[in-house]
């Protein structure tokens, strides 16, 4: 057996979104299924070639299989899932505040003096790293020349990974609540700053103001967290429902 | 029809499961067979299903033995035919008596409400008086 079925079962088995016992379950199964197929169709005089085209189309579109599969086998989430989510939370606030911040710096050596004639060298690049952190201003630079277009930019990529979660798993709130609440541990200092009453203990210079701008955004880190995760949620629910007959479903 | 279908497939996989274990293919096979070919569906469809069903406890899956898989001939209830076949091992499905409690309620359900199509069709050619359709 090969041709058709195979390149069926690997688009399938990159499409699938679920859990690795889960996943080798339907891959057997899917495979028991358009082989028996093929052997039937064989058996009732196609080639093997028409028969494989035939079982293929017969299956169904590979994507919708995949997320409707998917659906249905949703991860489930334990405590040491949920550290996990607070440690990614604040991996990607950081990331995302230090990657906001390649604008400023494509800015800072090309259109600006300041950096044009320097010779690049490792503390100047360990200097700027630093300063991308959101211990300095980093991703909020852009803000000023971009606006806030550039920082829902950044809030919607922090939010792609509660919006998945909640997608693939039944409970939404906790992983986005985790994940928003390491994003916010991850730097503690923007409370006060967030009530205007912050001291600027890490960058000599900064104005205060600055370090506002930069805790209402790291503010919303958790209230972006959930929203992304209700609508995956959502989201989820709409294709379980498709996946699910309807009646067995309401009563179930 | 098409939502119709979509809706009811679930409900007929479970009755069909009720008079015997069964795996993927060959619930595809007798629901044609049963239906003298009406109700056509992609075969990928069920699986969603079957899945969801076995989540909620309405049905219980298992491999069927290694020595079953390779070199048995299995007959094929409804469409009489019978394959010998060399492959992959087929996954069996049976219902749980909890998915004899949801179909027993899905059958209810279904039938009161394709009632309540009927008795509005009949109604209706009742109530013409210019066409069979009721439609004035």
């Amino acid at each position: 057996m090969s041709g058709e079925i195979d390149r069926y079962l690997a688009q399938l088995a990159r499409r699938l979104s679920v859990p690795e016992t889960a996943r080798e379950t339907i891959l057997l199964e899917v495979r028991s299924h358009l082989e028996e197929s093929v052997d039937a169709a064989v058996t009732n005089g196609r080639t093997h070639e028409e028969a494989e085209r035939a079982t293929v189309q017969n299956f169904g579109a590979v994507d919708k299989i995949a997320r409707r599969l998917s659906a249905v086998h949703q991860v489930q989430w334990r405590p040491r899932r949920y550290l996990r989510a607070g440690a990614l939370g604040a991996a990607a606030l950081w990331g995302i505040w230090m990657f906001g911040s390649i604008p400023e710096y494509i800015f800072l050596f090309t259109v600006s003096s300041i950096f044009k004639f320097e010779q690049p060298s490792f503390a100047l690049f360990a200097s700027l790293a630093l300063a991308g952190t959101p211990i300095s201003d980093g991703g909020i630079v852009p803000y000023r020349e971009l606006g806030w277009p550039w920082v829902a930019l950044m809030l919607v990529v922090f939010g792609a990974l509660p919006f998945v979660w909640a997608l693939r798993a039944g409970r939404w709130w906790g992983p986005a609540l985790a994940y928003g609440l390491g994003a916010w541990l991850s730097a503690p200092w923007f409370v006060p700053f967030a009530f205007g009453a912050g001291i600027n203990i890490f960058s000599v210079g900064m104005e205060n103001w600055i370090w506002q701008d930069e805790a209402r955004v790291i503010a919303l880190a958790l209230p972006v967290a959930l929203i992304a995760a209700s609508l995956g949620a959502l989201w989820g629910r709409r294709q379980r429902a498709r996946a699910a007959a309807i009646g067995a479903t309401r009563l179930a | 029809m098409r939502e119709l279908k979509k809706g009811s497939l679930g409900m007929l996989l479970l009755r069909l499961l009720r008079e015997q274990p069964s795996y993927g293919y060959e619930l595809c096979e007798r629901l044609r067979a049963r239906s003298d070919g009406i109700l056509t569906f992609e075969d990928g469809a069920i699986y969603p299903l079957l899945h969801d069903f076995e989540r909620r406890g309405v049905i219980e899956g298992y491999w069927e033995a290694d020595d079953a898989a390779h070199a048995t001939t299995h007959g094929m209830a409804d469409t009489g035919a019978s394959v010998a076949r060399k492959g992959p091992r087929r996954r069996y499905y049976r219902l749980t008596a909890a998915g004899h409690a949801v179909l027993r309620a899905s059958v209810e359900e279904w039938q009161s409400f394709s009632q309540a199509v009927q008795r509005v069709l009949h109604e209706g050619a009742v109530d013409s008086a210019t066409n069979q359709y009721g439609i004035r």
